[in-house]
């Protein structure tokens, strides 16, 4: 919503100047977004009098003038159909710099110099008239400035309203609000109608309503014998000034008279409607319809229409149609100012994409009670700048009549509510400012809410009243809360940040990406069904992911292609896909992913870092679940689409499904078209907390020396690790604490297909010193156990 | 002890006093050796004494035993010290480079979203807010019905929602989760729920489809507009330092009333104006106020009763303030240059 000082200031004293207005209007919830400062200052441009007018002898729309300056006569030419002796005129003389970069030279047009041109608005950059001069009133002095004549620039304030105050969606509207705060009454324009008792409305229209829940009210108005022509200079300087577009006088007053009073109006052409019977219904289905800009539109259901007895003339309130549109021709005018149900019409909109002033004020809920008063100040401009005589009366049909709202509002739920001390009295005064009516007793007030503040409904609507009014600033903070409260860390937060800390540490860096991606990467990484958006973006941001792998590798390439090679990610965020087909079976799951390439560590001067392998991933993965307590891990063989078959594995902790890990397969690198190894892990949040270890308790050091023992051993080499250390804890007692897998070797040294394990034993008891001796017969079981179960050998 | 005993203890002393002489006045290092050799060689001048461990009586042998061991560790002690000496004096010789850089060890570092949203969670749980959560696939119910923007609310148009079917959106702010948590909680309650949000916005250098709020909600008898501006003037302070002032001014939510917008006074240029706040002084965080009877209709709670309040707050926005980042896509392009920087 756009506003000018000057035109606010017809409705309401000030003297703020623009930026206080602005932040006291900020500060009243109307919020301004920006101050714009049009100027009139044009260098050289003169008013002038046309003394008279000849054609041109050779070109048929052009005219020579004979144009009075003050100081001189010029002779200038002219291609406008509006050049008439007598007009006063903006004359831009030889040198006069013009707002779209024309400097003016003397032109010479078809053998005739031209030392000046005759401007339309359009070259003056007032408004978009660009076929017509621009004709100034008989006010003008001839030789004088016209930026002098034109007066102060325009000062236009842009206001970002919120959708719950329609009522400021008019100026009058604005200027109540700066009433409420300098306590200067606001003057609405006063209204007196010559209407013409002979020609009753009675006689020349009728009004039926189909549908009232649709159309509350319709009001009308007839005038008849008006003159369609442009407006003049000072309505179409404040039209557009706050950027609406100028038609003819009267579409331009019914845009006015909606700026002024936020009452939408339509104005339809008489004689075009077929039947001089206005039916207000709904569309009937697959009804078609051509608005005034010319395009055709199939009509939902509901749609209401404003019809003339024979066809639609009108979408209501939203924007009326090419049939009955008021042209140059237009003699009779039939006026419409008529209440709409806001529902209805933002319906009917939305499903157009149809938005227009109208239909956003009808969205909003306009003023029920002001609907008169808008049909009758706009019939009053018309007569004045249209001339015609008015019939006698106004079509008002109301078949849902409007019934006011009063509120009680107690003192005490204000003060409760706010945090403050207001009496009655302070209270009533800031409402009645805003035209409310007010009937305190004791400490209720019986409120009475004027029609226009269709947002107000209950007691609570009232007490935010009185805080803006009042203003929020001036309500003092309070920092001591009367309550107690003790708060809990939630435990999942607790742990989250114990488990992102663990990773940060091993030198990951944590990201965070889009969740929205496209279905191709979505499906990559999953064999669960994604969830799509209805109404997506754009297809590469239209199904949500079902692992946070895809947007992680976005994150590794993107690096990649910056040249950074050694990555450690992870993320902690949640997944989405459904179990069956139905969307009832959603699943929303938090997964922590990690993935992993290049160096392990940094390259330094000292040493050289080896690229991060399978082993890297695996023991980071397990380090952070041992550091959270979680120690029984168990790992399986993974058969999974995008890893690498050798190289992968899934996590179970009790049985419990907790994730994969492993490298990248080389199909989906090259899909991908990353060249290195990369490895990942994505686990299951949800299971790792679960199985989080909240009391810890600390194992006592011991007291007593521990004994090691190193081994060496050959096995075939398709033998894994996992069922040595099986053997070697199945035939140890509680002795045994630890295995250390320390070398793993396959060479020259030892036979072919047979693989070395060294690796120590450590032994230790709680309760005394261990004999050598003792260990010496676990040891010999041990060994005897894995000669006869996988014939390992003792490494000589 | 016996007589016997005490004498050769004294001699003990003596011997100790004299090596201390000899090992003090070395200069020449070769001549340690020649030290060492004099008191602990085979026949050097600790032997002696050893060798008189077989005549002492039987109930001393003990003592002297141990008192041998000690000065004997002693010898070996003063002797291998001056001995390291003299090679770490031989080392110095050496040029030992202390400016070769260290060998780097790699630190990772958490995404500076989320470590602005833990300095926001740690200010809201040190004021006694419990952290609630809530999905971000969301029911229409849950974003929109329940908090009183019913289907056809002009307000709808504000937030511009990605929807899965009629019913299912991707929540586009994290209020949803007063809704849950007041479904399943009573008064009194004091909660933040931060989170991922979705709104269909292209992204640019100030919106991303996808983005991070957190929500906060305090439902008790008595709270007030007052007790809503205390809190946020705390969290303001915290986040930001002393100077930081607050300015609520009246706004529209339908789940708030009244409703406020709040702002920041500018923490680059302190209000004075610039190009960060666009010259007013004043940075836009957020909305809140207090909750809507409406809302409270539709979780059970008596509104006679109770009263609350409710704000949010965009995360991007505040770290964008907080680290001068000037495009949101950083956040989401994750590049390693930008995130070792946190």
């Amino acid at each position: 919503m756009k506003v000018t000082i000057d035109w606010l200031k017809k409705y309401v004293n000030f003297s703020y100047n623009p930026d206080e207005l602005a932040h006291r209007l900020t500060m009243l919830g109307l919020e301004v977004e920006g101050i714009n400062y049009l100027n009139y200052d044009f260098e050289k441009v003169v008013i002038g009098k046309i003394n008279n007018v000849k054609p041109h002898p050779d070109k048929q729309n052009l005219s020579l003038c004979d144009v009075n300056v003050g100081d001189k006569s010029l002779n200038l030419v002219c291609g406008a159909p509006n050049v008439d002796a007598g007009k006063k005129v903006a004359v831009a003389l030889v040198g006069a710099k013009l707002p779209n970069d024309v400097t003016v030279d003397v032109a010479k047009i078809h053998g005739y110099e031209s030392p000046g041109m005759i401007c339309s608005e359009a070259e003056l950059g007032l408004s978009h008239q660009s076929d017509i001069i621009m004709v100034l009133d008989n006010k003008a002095k001839i030789g004088e400035k016209l930026e002098n004549f034109l007066g102060d620039s325009e000062i236009v304030i842009e206001i970002d309203l919120t959708p719950n105050r329609p009522d400021c969606l008019g100026l009058i509207g604005v200027a109540r609000e700066i009433s409420a705060i300098n306590g200067v009454n606001i003057h609405k324009p006063n209204i007196s109608l010559i209407e013409d008792s002979s020609k009753k409305i009675e006689d020349f229209i009728s009004v039926k309503i189909e549908n009232p829940e649709s159309c509350p009210r319709y009001t009308a108005r007839y005038v008849e014998g008006i003159k369609v022509g442009p407006s003049p200079r000072w309505l179409i300087q404040k039209l557009e000034a706050i950027g609406l577009r100028t038609i003819n006088n009267i579409v331009d007053i019914t845009n006015y008279v909606m700026m002024e009073t936020g009452q939408p109006l339509h104005a339809f052409d008489y004689n075009m409607l077929e039947r001089k019977k206005i039916i207000v219904r709904h569309a009937h289905p697959k009804e078609k319809f051509i608005t005034l800009d010319e395009k055709e539109h199939t009509l939902p259901q509901n749609t209401l229409l404003i019809c003339d007895g024979k066809k639609p003339i009108a979408l209501a309130g939203i924007m009326g149609g090419l049939n009955s549109e008021i042209s140059k021709k237009t003699k009779n005018v039939l006026l419409e100012s008529a209440l709409f149900d806001p529902i209805n019409i933002r319906r009917t909109a939305k499903s157009l994409s149809i938005s227009t002033d109208s239909s956003q004020r009808f969205e909003r809920g306009v003023d029920p009670d002001g609907l008169l008063y808008a049909l009758d100040r706009a019939t009053q401009l018309i007569n004045e700048l249209a001339g015609g005589t008015i019939a006698k009366n106004a079509i008002d049909h109301h078949p849902k009549p409007y019934k006011k709202t009063t509120v009680e509002l107690k003192v005490d739920s204000v003060n409760n509510l706010l945090g403050t001390s207001f009496n009655s009295k302070e209270i009533c005064n800031i409402l009645t400012r805003l035209e409310f009516k007010v009937d305190a007793k004791e400490s209720i007030i019986k409120v009475e809410v004027p029609s226009f503040r269709v947002d107000i409904e209950r007691e609570v609507d009232l007490i935010e009243e009185v805080a803006r009014i009042y203003g929020f600033d001036k309500i003092k903070g309070n920092t001591f809360s009367k309550v107690p409260h003790f708060s809990e860390q939630g435990k999942e937060e607790k742990f989250n940040q114990i488990l992102r800390e663990s990773i940060v540490r091993m030198g990951y860096n944590e990201i965070v990406t889009n969740s929205l991606l496209n279905k191709i990467n979505a499906v990559k990484f999953t064999n669960k069904i994604p969830i799509q958006l209805a109404n997506p973006i754009s297809e590469d941001l239209g199904t949500l992911r079902t692992s946070i792998l895809p947007g992680a590798l976005q994150v590794l390439k993107w690096n990649k292609n910056r040249k950074i090679k050694d990555q450690s990610l992870f993320e902690i965020g949640n997944v989405f896909y459904l179990e069956k087909k139905n969307i009832d079976s959603r699943k929303e799951i938090k997964k922590i992913a990690f993935i992993r390439t290049g160096n392990i560590s940094l390259n330094s001067w000292l040493s050289r870092s080896r690229e991060t392998n399978f082993y890297n991933t695996k023991g980071d993965v397990i380090s952070v679940l041992n550091r959270l307590g979680i120690k029984n891990i168990e790992v399986k063989p993974a058969d999974i689409d995008f890893l690498n078959h050798t190289e992968s594995l899934k996590l179970y902790i009790k049985n419990e499904y907790l994730g994969y890990m492993g490298k990248l397969s080389a199909s989906i690198l090259t899909e991908l078209d990353i060249g290195d190894d990369v490895f990942v892990a994505e686990l299951d949040f949800g299971c790792i907390l679960n199985n989080y270890n909240w009391e810890k308790k600390v194992k006592i050091i011991p007291k007593y020396p521990s004994i090691q023992r190193d081994f060496s051993i050959v096995v075939d080499q398709l033998v894994s690790w996992a069922k040595i250390e099986k053997i070697i804890w199945a035939n140890s007692n509680k002795l045994l604490k630890s295995i250390e897998l320390f070398d793993v070797f396959r060479g020259k040294q030892i036979e072919k297909k047979k693989k070395s394990f060294a690796f120590s034993l450590t032994f230790l008891s709680d309760e005394r010193t261990l004999t050598e001796n003792e260990i010496d017969v676990i040891i010999s079981q041990i060994l005897e156990n894995l000669k006869s179960k996988l014939n390992a050998e003792l490494r000589a | 002890m016996t007589p016997e005993l005490k004498e050769t203890i004294s001699k003990l002393e003596l011997l100790k006093e004299k090596f201390d002489d000899d090992i003090n006045e070395i200069l020449n290092e070769n001549l340690i050796e020649s030290i060492r050799i004099k008191y602990l060689g085979r026949k050097g001048l600790l032997s002696e004494f050893f060798s008189l461990m077989g005549k002492v009586s039987i109930e001393d042998r003990p003592q002297l035993g141990q008192e041998l061991n000690k000065v004997k560790k002693y010898f070996q002690q003063k002797i291998e010290k001056k001995s390291k000496n003299k090679q770490s004096e031989e080392q110095k010789i050496e040029f030992f480079d202390t400016t070769l850089p260290g060998v780097p060890a790699k630190i990772g570092t958490k995404h500076p979203l989320y470590q602005v949203l833990d300095e926001i969670k740690e200010i809201f749980v040190s004021m006694g807010f419990v952290i609630e959560t809530g999905p971000e696939l969301e029911t229409d119910y849950y974003n929109f019905e329940a908090l009183n923007i019913p289907k056809d609310h002009p307000s709808r148009d504000l937030q511009d929602t990605f929807y899965i079917t009629d019913d299912l959106v991707m929540r586009t702010h994290t209020s949803p989760v007063q809704i849950r948590t007041m479904s399943k909680k009573q008064p009194p309650i004091r909660m933040i729920a931060p989170g991922k949000c979705y709104r269909k916005d292209a992204l640019d250098a100030t919106h991303s489809p996808v983005f991070h709020q957190v929500e906060g909600l305090c439902v008790d008898v008595g709270v007030t507009f007052a007790d809503l501006k205390g809190v946020i003037e705390v969290f303001a302070k915290r986040l930001f330092g002393e100077n930081v002032k607050i300015r609520f001014r009246p706004s529209f939510f339908p789940f708030t009333e009244p409703s406020a917008e709040y702002d920041f006074s500018c923490v680059k240029c302190g209000g004075k104006g610039c190009n960060i706040c666009k010259g007013t002084g004043w940075l836009e965080i957020s909305g809140a106020g207090m909750v809507d009877p409406a809302v409270f209709n539709y979780v059970g709670y008596d509104s006679q009763k109770y009263t609350g309040y409710a704000f949010g707050m965009g995360i991007e926005r505040i770290a964008m303030l907080k680290y001068q980042i000037p495009d949101i896509r950083y956040f989401y392009e994750n590049d390693l240059r930008f995130l070792n920087q946190f």
